[in-house]
């Protein structure tokens, strides 16, 4: 047992003694299995991380809803001459009362939302108005950092009352206490009630467009719709300045399905109900559900195509090994031949080729983990994308460069081990 | 398991025929020979007389087409590969014309090599390797690589390494064929003094002037044995 140690001891010895003695040559071999390790660690990293992100946005958005939104069709678009102009589309209070009563649904919470200006003493900054009712805190997830949310009372005595987002209480009350302080909608006032808690933003990476939570304001749909009514008015930069109102009843319904196994069929239903409703494609279905299932389809083709491209290079990077193991065989014939008249036996000598050839690979492993795990903090540093790196790519990487040592390190070893000493001895 | 009458070599009429498909050819053709222990025999042929194939056999590098041929009570015909490889570590100590030192290792590394697999402690082979440095004189030289010696101390740290496993046997190559008149005669001073300390010693030369410091020498010419005194 002892024997077997200092053996072992020795052959290591003599491999990192060999490897080191041809530093140029052992490095070039090895920087196919760092690159094919790096890029298999780095692209698992970034792979994980924007499927991490779409579960994380899908979660935020609720897997048990389904999200109806008013979208302007294209033909709504205006002449160039004309300098006022109205559209009209979206989510109706038919659509409403009609989805309320399918029977999965087990909650539907209609929004009004404008981007206005708030103020608040001589500080402003443009947010979203999202009028909605207290139901809504319950479907979207929404946290309180201080305060309360909407109530039903709220909506019914239609209060001037706000629950600002975030990133609002953070430009407009830095330093002071937001509760019961008074902010400006166009001329209306409302008092802060609540403050939500912080949201991660979303990148558009997941398929969704990018929107911050964090600067939405919450008011009694009640108070929204006697101060502001159904008109959204904006101002388009254009050879003509105008002004372009459009008209909505609804701008969203968030629909909670009261079993996850119906929300397909259900939104299905939802869809029936709209198409027949509205001529034109006005809105727009959102299934989150349906969305983490593509994320997830999505995300093993990328899988198997990070794994094609990963075997392909570690193979590579194998043969490559094997290539230079093979010159080092013939270029240590007399060494070979040596150790054999010395009483080596063929199982020696494979044994240190072979041992050779898997602290080469190994080392390339090593290194390849090391830039593997600097490329996504690097790619989350300066594309802002989320990177996870899995502690399984790292040990599967590793294991796979070993075993690709192994098998290809076999071939030559072999071929070492059963040279003719004869011959190997007076090979010049 | 030795013959009563110590004979470290025993061959029985060993043939070694090359088979080249169209013609045979018979390196050697009868060989009968007994070599005792403490014996300095020398082996003398021209080039192609069939000596270098004899050495392979005696080292147990090659078997014999035909024939017995007995290493210390040991039939070699019946081993395989690894068996050779476990006697040629233990039984025998091999110089050779070229010194064949492995380049990568120093003179003591390159000194403890048989002793590698044998599984012997790190300890006990650079105990035994300075020993045998020691001995060949090359004490202060423990560290260098052989490309920083001279033929002639190469020659002797391929001595050293014949000695360290305590082999029943030395076989040299033409051990003074690459060296100078001055050098050649040294290493054989070295070699008559191994034998006067008991070792057995078969040396395999074209030089009538080496082959002098044998008690006996063989001769050989193609494939047989010619003369024997």
């Amino acid at each position: 047992m002892k024997g077997k140690f200092y053996y072992l001891f020795r052959i290591i010895k003599i491999g990192i003694k060999n490897i080191f003695l041809h530093k140029l040559r052992s490095f070039l071999t090895i920087l196919g299995i760092v690159f094919g390790v790096a890029s298999v660690i780095a692209m698992l990293a970034i792979g994980e991380g924007a499927s991490y992100e779409a579960r994380e946005k899908i979660k935020e958005l609720g897997s048990q809803n389904i999200i109806i939104r008013s979208v302007k069709p294209p033909e709504t678009r205006i002449t160039q001459e004309a300098t006022t102009f109205v559209s009209v589309y979206g989510l109706l209070e038919n659509d409403y009362k009609m989805i309320k009563t399918i029977p999965s649904v087990e909650l539907i919470v209609p929004t009004w939302e404008m981007k206005e200006e708030i103020r608040y003493m001589e500080k402003n900054l443009k947010g979203r108005i999202v009028c909605t009712y207290p139901e809504y805190k319950e479907v979207m997830n929404i946290g309180l950092e201080m305060g309360r949310f909407l109530t039903q009372i709220d909506v019914e005595l239609i209060q001037p009352y706000a629950v600002i987002g975030y990133s609002i209480r953070k430009s407009l009350f830095p330093t002071e206490d937001p509760i019961g302080k008074t902010i400006t909608i166009r001329n209306y006032s409302f008092k802060v009630i609540g403050v939500a808690k912080e949201k991660g933003i979303m990148t558009g990476t997941t398929g969704f467009a990018a929107e911050d939570v964090n600067f939405d304001i919450y008011i009694p749909f009640t108070t929204g719709r006697s101060y502001f009514g159904e008109f959204e008015i904006g101002s388009k930069e254009g050879p003509v300045m105008r002004w372009e109102r459009n008209w909505v009843e609804y701008h969203r319904f968030i629909v909670r399905v009261s079993n996850p196994d119906k929300i397909l069929t259900t939104s299905a239903i939802i869809e029936n109900i709209l198409k027949t409703n509205h001529r034109k494609e006005d809105y727009e279905i959102l299934v989150p559900l349906q969305l983490l299932l593509q994320a997830e389809h999505t995300k093993r083709i990328f899988n198997i195509v990070l794994g094609s491209i990963a075997a392909i290079s570690l193979v590579v990077g194998g043969i490559g090994i094997m290539n230079i193991m093979l010159a080092t065989v013939t270029e240590r014939t007399r060494e070979i031949g040596i150790r054999r008249a010395v009483g080596a036996k063929r199982k020696d000598i494979i044994n240190q080729f072979l041992l050779e050839t898997v602290i080469l690979s190994s080392v390339g492993g090593f290194i390849g983990i090391l830039i593997g795990v600097l490329i996504p903090k690097l790619v989350t540093k300066f594309a802002g994308m989320t990177t996870v790196i899995t502690w399984w790519s790292i040990v599967l990487s590793f294991t796979i460069s070993v075993g690709v040592g192994i098998t290809f390190g076999i071939y030559p070893a072999r071929k070492a081990a059963y040279l003719d000493p004869i011959q190997a001895l007076r090979y010049e | 398991m030795r013959d009563q009458n110590n004979s470290i070599i025993v061959m029985k009429g060993v043939k070694k025929i090359y088979d080249l498909g169209e013609v045979k050819v018979f390196a050697l053709k009868n060989i009968n020979l007994e070599i005792k222990e403490k014996e300095h025999i020398s082996i003398m042929g021209p080039s192609g007389s069939g000596k270098t194939t004899l050495l392979n056999i005696m080292g147990c590098l090659d078997k014999p087409t035909d024939g017995e041929y007995f290493l210390d009570g040991i039939n070699i015909n019946q081993l395989d590969d690894d068996h050779l490889s476990e006697i040629r570590n233990k039984k025998i100590g091999f110089i050779f014309q070229n010194y064949n030192l492995i380049p990568q290792l120093n003179v003591i590394e390159n000194i403890g090599l048989p002793l590698i697999y044998r599984g012997v402690n790190e300890k006990e082979i650079t105990e035994k390797s300075k020993y045998y440095a020691n001995l060949v004189g090359l004490g202060d030289r423990l560290y260098h690589r052989p490309t920083e010696l001279s033929g002639g101390q190469q020659q002797r740290v391929a001595i050293a390494r014949a000695l360290v496993n305590e082999p029943v046997m030395i076989l040299g190559d033409e051990p003074t064929g690459n060296l100078d008149t001055k050098t050649g005669k040294e290493i054989m001073e070295i070699i008559k003094k191994l034998n006067e300390m008991g070792r057995t010693i078969v040396i395999i030369t074209h030089d009538p002037k080496v082959a002098e410091y044998g008690e006996r020498v063989v001769k050989i010419l193609d494939g047989e044995i010619i003369d024997e005194r």
